[in-house]
């Protein structure tokens, strides 16, 4: 029978007392416990175990009772459902006393633990890539690991020493740092951490972060370890970042392109110095909340500027506006405006970051463009006009000349066809003349309107106008309303409001319908920046869609009809137009026309 | 095809009413004249005929500016108006107009024989009743 000499269940390790034939004599608690072994385990063989554990221990046991002792490394098990363990294991063959039988001890440790957090620490720094160094001063020996020598990219047999080492450091900068910090490392025990450009053994250049421990005994230092670490990677993605930065920063700069950033949940807007540039806006009058910006909008822009922000944060995530801001608290700029909303994973607006630059210089552009435009549209349906005076009714005339020129020389009609011929000359004659008149007319009207211009009393114009039309209104039996604010100003040519006024008032009453009573009414509408002059009758009217858009042309024109509106109203629009005004109609036939003269109101009075 | 014996003036202009009535009467004593100031009266005036079971001209002189409803309208007029036999009158557009845009339109329509540019000369009426005889 087994003597159990030594106390081995409380032994502070895991350990087994087997017989030749592997089965248990006796076990410490610690293996008991880490098996799940209770107390029938006596007689029991080791092999039972043999599911859980490495093959080589068996190996070894077997070795064991050829009277091998045996120390392990760390062995992996892998158990069946993929989970692994590590066993470390420590083997005597031992006999108990001379005669004694012949045992065998065995020490199993797992030391599963310890090898998963070598193998982590391992790990992590291969995937670091940060390598080790020491160099001993005392013994002037350098060591480099593995690592270290892999990032170097020379052989594992490679020896360095200190100065080799340092020449790996690129020359320039990063050779000089380094130098330097060992110097003073050796010299004052000053650690250093940075991050220097290294060339490999095969030339590549690389950024490397070196970190040096130096340890100083009796204030000298004798020896200095550290780290090097492969940061090449993170370092050109970090120059990279920033040198887009600059480059984003001096485009901005010169494009004037104002970042702003403005944090919703906390209500901080910040502005980068291009904003304050752009809005004219000084830096210590600014701070810093979402009201701030929009005080600097014009205030005919900031109920849809804000409302179209707010919606942009609710609902959307881009926002792009044009807008006008008061630049320096009085000149109008406008701005363009683009930014994005930033949210949380729940969709909740965090921030929003956005872009503003001024495009004033556009917009005037712009607007210099379409008037141009205007005007060159205006100019070529002027010229339209032109060219249909000169081919059609100068024409007609012309045609009508030779006409009955003809008649007169060939002497085939009678004495009174002659006579009626010659009445008919006189009046082509008359017809060419007066067109030749009005032409000039024409001509006049633009290269006179604009010098001038003065402020002019619609309210004495109009009662000047019906005054010495007077003898006309009453044979006509016309009653004559006139509804017009005395203080009526309106900017333009005294001559063309008058001209314009007696046209439209003379052509109420030629126009009027016979089966009622003539009435006319005159008056003035003002709005904010332009005055409309009314001119209403009960006449007979015109049938818009017949003849709306040629009404104010001159298609209508140089007819030998003594009442055409003709002429009249061409030159009227023409007079008008050149004022900066507009003349529109609206008619209805047998219930009469309202014709609606719109002139500029003066600017106020500079105080 | 028929003697050419009646023709329709449509103008609103009195002395190219006179001339043409006087060529007319020089080039034919026995055709029989139309006068009609504009469209609108000439679209009256055809439809009356009509009515009252007269023969439409045989040949129209259309003049194209003109009040109330111009030789444009006119033109459009006739293509609504229903006026039996009225695919037989040969209409010459007669114009003071020497833009060619206006030339086209008026040939763009198949009733319209030729565009004339005022004044008409006789030679060219002697043609264009002898054509249409």
């Amino acid at each position: 029978m087994v003597q159990t000499s030594i106390p081995i269940y409380d032994a502070p390790f895991a350990v087994a007392i087997l017989d030749h034939d592997l089965n248990f004599n006796a076990i410490s608690q610690r293996l008991a416990e880490a098996f799940d072994l209770d107390d029938s385990f006596k007689g029991k063989s080791f092999y039972d175990l043999q599911h859980r554990l490495p093959e080589e221990l068996y190996l070894d046991l077997h070795l064991a009772k050829e009277g091998i002792s045996r120390k392990s490394e760390p062995v992996k098990f892998v158990h069946p459902d993929g989970e692994a363990d590590w066993y470390e294991w420590k083997i005597n063959p031992w006999q108990n006393g001379k005669e004694g039988q012949k045992v065998i001890m065995l020490i199993l440790e797992k030391v599963t633990y310890r090898m998963l957090g070598e193998d982590l620490h391992q790990r992590a720094q291969r995937m670091a890539r940060v390598g080790s160094w020491v160099v001993d001063l005392k013994k002037n020996t350098i060591y480099w690991s593995e690592m270290t020598k892999e990032i170097h990219e020379v052989p594992m047999d490679f020896e360095p020493n200190l100065e080799t080492g340092i020449n790996f450091y690129k020359e320039g900068f990063s050779r000089d740092t380094i130098s330097e910090l060992v110097a003073k490392g050796i010299e004052h025990g000053t650690p250093w951490d940075v991050e220097l450009i290294l060339v490999t053994q095969k030339g590549r250049e690389i950024w490397v972060r070196a970190i040096g421990e130096p340890e100083v005994v009796n204030g000298k230092c004798i020896r200095i370890s550290g780290t090097f670490q492969d940061i090449d990677s993170r370092k050109r993605a970090e120059l990279e970042a920033k040198k887009i930065r600059e480059r984003l920063e001096i485009a901005t700069d010169a494009a004037k392109i104002g970042i702003w950033d403005f944090d919703i949940v906390n209500n901080v807007l910040e502005w980068d110095d291009n904003m304050y540039e752009v809005y004219g806006v000084p830096k210590d009058k600014f701070n810093g909340v979402y009201q701030a910006w929009e005080a600097t909008v014009h205030p005919e822009d900031q109920e849809w500027t804000s409302k179209y922000v707010e919606e942009t944060i609710a609902k959307r995530d881009r926002l792009e506006m044009v807008f006008r801001i008061l630049w320096h608290d009085k000149e109008i700029r406008w701005i363009h405006g683009e930014a994005s909303v930033i949210r949380d994973m729940e969709g909740n607006p965090l921030r929003m970051i956005g872009a503003n630059w001024d495009v004033t210089a556009q917009k005037n552009a712009e607007a210099e463009m379409k008037h141009l435009l205007n005007t060159t549209t205006y100019q070529n349906e002027s010229l339209m006009n032109f060219a249909h005076i000169v081919s059609h009714n100068m024409r007609s005339h012309g045609s009508n000349l030779s006409m009955l020129t003809d008649f007169l020389l060939e002497d085939r009609i009678t004495e009174e066809e002659k006579q009626n011929a010659l009445q008919m000359l006189k009046r082509a004659a008359n017809g060419l003349n007066e067109t030749i008149a009005h032409l000039n007319e024409v001509v006049q009207i633009k290269t006179e309107a604009e010098q001038n211009m003065s402020r002019i009393n619609l309210h004495n114009v109009v009662h000047k106008v019906s005054q010495t039309l007077e003898a006309l209104f009453e044979a006509n039996k016309v009653a004559l309303h006139i509804d017009i604010p005395e203080d009526c100003l309106v900017m333009g040519v005294m001559a063309y409001v008058e001209s314009a006024v007696l046209n439209l008032m003379t052509n109420a009453v030629k126009y009027r319908d016979p089966d009622k009573e003539a009435r006319i009414t005159l008056r003035t509408e003002c709005r904010e920046k332009r005055v409309v002059l009314q001119i209403e009758d009960n006449g007979l009217g015109i049938d818009m869609k017949k003849n709306g858009e040629k009404l104010f042309g001159m298609y209508k024109t140089f007819h030998h009809h003594p009442e055409s509106r003709g002429i009249g109203l061409f030159i009227t629009r023409n007079q008008i137009e050149s004022m900066g005004g507009t003349i529109v109609v609206s008619s209805q036939p047998g219930k009469g026309s309202i014709f609606s003269i719109t002139l500029k109101k003066p600017l106020p009075a500079h105080e | 095809m028929n003697k050419i014996r009646i023709a329709g003036i449509v103008d609103d202009d009195p002395i190219v009413i006179f001339g043409m009535k006087l060529m007319l009467k020089q080039v034919d004593a026995d055709l029989q004249t139309h006068v009609w100031n504009n469209g609108q009266e000439a679209i009256e005036g055809l439809k009356a005929l009509v009515e009252n079971g007269k023969p439409l001209p045989d040949v129209i002189f259309l003049d194209l500016t003109m009040p109330i409803m111009d030789g444009w309208d006119f033109l459009d007029a006739l293509q609504k108006a229903t006026l039996p036999g009225k695919e037989k009158m040969r209409i010459f557009v007669l114009s003071s107009s020497i833009n060619p845009v206006d030339r086209e339109r008026a040939l763009e329509n198949k009733e319209v024989i030729d565009f004339i540019v005022k004044p008409l000369k006789e030679a060219r009426l002697k043609e264009i009743l002898s054509l249409a005889s």
